[in-house]
């Protein structure tokens, strides 16, 4: 049922849609709060009539479901917004955004939002070191398998020792890469980066350079984050 | 360099956003069918040359061309330039990521003086050699300087080898077509420049010769071969139509002014004496209302922008603002687009129109009455009464307004200590009035924060003749106004003094300075805008080692006769009319301004603009 806001009289209805896109290339370098700032013009410039938040700075209201690291790349990277008419569809939202992206942001879908951001609970990262690995393919597996890999994390609290193992899900050496499947969210997380740097502090092997790319999401069930 | 290994660099750095390029509405085009490469340098940071109006105006101008195509270069922070130093990257465009030495032009947009170490070492980074003579011919690019500081252009003599006076729009386009036609009929970069010297508005200090008196001031300043005795600056005629940008690049990371700016006019009719802009970008013209308000809704149409700024130096002088306020207020506050006028006066402006552009977020006013008292204001001819400021406050504090801030500057001509006293007692005033208002909130204290500038004598200003005050009195006169206050509400902050110094020296310095510059970039200054760069020791050592003497230049009182480095450039500013205006400065008497009285200050030859308005 429509609400009507009081201070505009104006039928009011609102649907929440997701909106999953692509992260790549240079954008990497375009921090989580730039690139918030850079959506919302963007959304403005599409004029898709997106909800603004009430108040004395109203502005379009968007949700990253996981910010993503200065530096990464993604290629399931997701916004939430709302829009206040009920009749512009999904595909009007990819028609109205796509011709506005810069190279490296590439939309993949608009879809009504099936499951919540906090269930998010774990990501796949591909640490892709652009050359043969072989060398290290034993030893990055041995310390993987370790039963224990104590680290200092730095959290909102401060820094604690904590055994990084607990927020390894998964991983598969390649000859090239690396998969890994962390914890991630709000509660729960790992930075590819933190593991891979304690590799380097335990062993006397070093890691060559590498990028990473941050690939699908899943809730705790591992089901795929919709 | 392998671009794993410049990206894995760039993650070492602070914003590398600032290093990328391919900001929506960037322009890139195929550098194999274009006949001119323009690298569009910005002598600071990306944040800082990211909101500057011009470089945004000559951009889209140059790329509008199919035969130009025009990128951006900044300087980089601290820790980039390292980065490119240890690796050898050169400093390189945005759009291409080309090396500029690989560019036919480098130009540098001249803001301020504190910037001209920048400029240097810019080159340097882009393996450029830095003076005029070692880049005899094209397989080095041609060095050109635009902007304000361009209107003393000698203290960059040595490194530019073509400056552009006053308003680029037209006569950079005409230096572009010139340079493509010398390169087609095969003519030497030598036989280019010569010619370039001939179009209006081009200055090329290679062409003329500076001979000194044993007192160290001028004794000639000699135009050789053909060159034009004097120079004389380049101003846009029509505003209506003349190029202004549709859209603005739109940057990824948090520039200083991230929105649209629309030009609603250029020049200033005030003639407040110490400010080089209310002189350099003489005459007054504006903008019809209908073309502003259609290129500022196109700007926020196309970039997204949530707030627009009327820009021109005061904006309450524009004739039109109410009609260009409504017009824009009709389309803003749907698309949720709110207008900023900066530097407007208040006290006259219709209250609903007022309250309908005022942000919300009310929390603080301006205002600079530059002087404490009438008397000094008079001398500057800042014509800002006591009554003005505190009826504004008072407006102000009625509609819910806390906080004050008022600026001053520190060293004018004739200022005497009662002048600085006069800075604490205005500010008293206002708190005073505040408490005078029985509707204000209980319990909200005001807060007056007092800004104080140190005074610097520029080039084409009546008070270009003037010392500016020692370096060694200024703590004095700033102990003076800190005692003079009495009261935890009123705060005063400072610029720091040794920068405005150097400000001053370059400000109205001459080629000698040349040799300065190059013995600071030797010892690695630059950036020196910023406190956390900027290196007094090393400053001292510079002018020390080249046997400059900085008083020479600062602090010395210039008679009427003597010939500064500046009097072969042509403002349309007469030196008769300086003279005159600051004989009046002595005396204390104001001058009206350019919509009440015509002055004769020489800007009537352009035939154009507010001297051409009827009285």
């Amino acid at each position: 049922m429509p609400a009507v806001l009081p201070a505009s009289g104006k039928e009011f209805a609102m649907r929440n849609v997701r909106l999953f896109y692509k992260k790549l290339g240079k954008m990497k370098f375009v921090s989580h709060l730039d690139m918030n700032r850079f959506i919302i013009k963007i959304i403005r410039m599409s004029k898709i009539p997106v909800w603004y938040s009430e108040g004395f700075n109203p502005h379009p209201y968007i949700t990253f479901a996981l910010p993503l690291s200065l530096g990464f790349e993604s290629d399931y990277d997701i916004i939430d917004f709302r829009l206040d008419d009920d009749d512009f569809k999904n595909e009007e939202v990819i028609k109205s955004l796509s011709p506005l992206l810069p190279e490296g942001i590439e939309l993949i879908s608009c879809s009504d939002p099936i499951m919540k951001t906090s269930e998010i609970a774990y990501a796949d990262f591909l640490v892709d070191f652009g050359s043969d690995i072989s060398g290290l393919k034993a030893s990055l597996e041995n310390f993987l398998a370790e039963e224990t890999i104590m680290a200092e994390k730095k959290s909102k609290k401060g820094i604690k020792t904590v055994n990084l193992k607990e927020y390894l899900k998964d991983y598969r050496v390649g000859d090239t890469s690396l998969l890994l499947t962390l914890a991630a969210g709000g509660s729960n997380n790992l930075n590819p980066k933190l593991l891979l740097d304690s590799f380097e502090k335990n062993s006397s092997e070093s890691i060559p350079a590498y990028s990473v790319m941050r690939q699908k999401l899943y809730n705790s069930d591992m089901d795929l984050f919709k | 360099m392998d671009a794993k290994r410049f990206e894995q660099l760039l993650l070492t750095v602070q914003k590398p956003g600032r290093y990328t390029g391919g900001e929506l509405n960037s322009v890139v085009k195929d550098k194999n069918k274009v006949d001119v490469r323009f690298a569009f340098c910005f002598p600071d940071t990306y944040e800082i040359g990211m909101s500057h109006l011009g470089m945004k105006i000559l951009y889209s101008q140059f790329n509008a061309r199919d035969d130009i195509w025009c990128e951006r270069v900044f300087a980089p922070w601290v820790d980039f330039e390292q980065v490119m130093r240890e690796n050898n990257i050169p400093i390189y465009a945005l759009e291409s990521h080309d090396s500029i030495d690989k560019f036919d032009f480098v130009g540098f947009t001249l803001q301020y003086e504190l910037s001209y170490t920048n400029v240097l070492n810019m080159l340097e980074l882009g393996g450029i050699p830095l003076k005029t003579k070692d880049r005899p011919d094209w397989s080095t690019p041609v060095v050109v300087a635009g902007g304000p500081c361009a209107c003393n252009p000698e203290p960059l003599a040595d490194f530019i080898d073509i400056f552009f006076l006053g308003e680029g729009e037209e006569v950079d386009l005409e230096v572009i077509d010139l340079y493509k036609e010398c390169r087609r009929k095969e003519l030497s970069k030598s036989e280019f420049i010569k010619l370039a010297a001939k179009i209006e508005g081009v200055y090329v200090p290679s062409l003329y010769s500076v001979s000194y008196k044993d007192d160290g001031t001028i004794a000639s300043v000699e135009a050789l071969g053909d060159a034009p005795k004097t120079v004389r600056k380049r101003i846009i005629k029509d505003l209506d139509n003349v190029f202004y940008p549709d859209r603005f690049i739109v940057p990824f990371v948090e520039i200083v002014h991230d929105r649209a700016v629309e030009e609603v006019f250029r020049g200033c009719i005030r003639g407040c004496r110490f400010c080089q802009a209310g002189y350099i970008y003489r005459p007054v013209r504006e903008k019809s209302a209908a073309v502003a308000n259609k290129q500022a809704k196109a700007l926020c149409d196309n970039c997204g922008f949530d707030e627009v700024s009327l820009s021109s130096l005061s904006t309450s002088d524009y004739r039109e603002i109410e009609s260009l306020l409504g017009e824009m207020l009709t389309w803003s506050e749907e698309d949720n687009v709110s207008i900023a006028l900066p530097s407007l006066r208040i006290d006259n402006f219709p209250k609903e129109l007022l309250q309908k552009i005022q942000s919300v977020r009310k929390s603080s006013l301006t205002f600079a009455p530059e002087a404490g008292t009438q008397r000094l204001r008079d001398v500057i001819n800042k014509n800002i009464t006591e009554d003005e400021i505190i009826s504004t406050c008072k407006m102000a504090f009625e509609s819910g307004y806390t906080a004050v801030k008022l600026y001053f500057m520190l060293g004018l001509p004739t200022e005497t200590p009662e002048d600085l006293e006069g800075i604490a007692e205005l500010a008293q005033k206002v708190v005073d009035e505040y408490y005078s208002n029985p509707t204000r909130k209980k319990g909200k204290p005001v807060s007056v924060n007092i800004s104080v500038a140190t005074f610097v004598p520029k080039p084409f200003t009546p008070f270009q003749f003037e010392p500016q005050a020692r370096l060694e009195d200024i703590p004095e006169k700033q102990k003076h106004l800190l005692s003079s206050v009495r009261t935890k509400k009123i705060t005063v902050s400072y610029h720091q003094s040794y920068t405005s110094l150097l400000e001053g020296v370059f400000a109205r310095g001459d080629r000698r300075l040349c040799e300065v510059l190059m013995k600071a970039r030797e010892k690695g200054l630059r950036l020196d805008g910023w406190d956390e760069c900027f290196d007094h020791e090393k400053w001292l050592e510079a002018f020390d080692e080249c046997g400059v003497d900085t008083a020479f230049y600062a602090s010395r009182k210039r008679e009427y006769d003597e010939i500064l480095p500046w009097d072969h450039i042509d403002y349309c500013v007469s030196k008769k009319f300086l003279i005159n205006e600051n004989m009046l400065a002595h005396e204390g008497i104001t001058t009206k301004n350019c919509r009440q009285e015509c002055n004769a200050c020489g800007a009537a030859c352009f035939g154009e603009g507010v001297c051409y308005e009827k009285r």
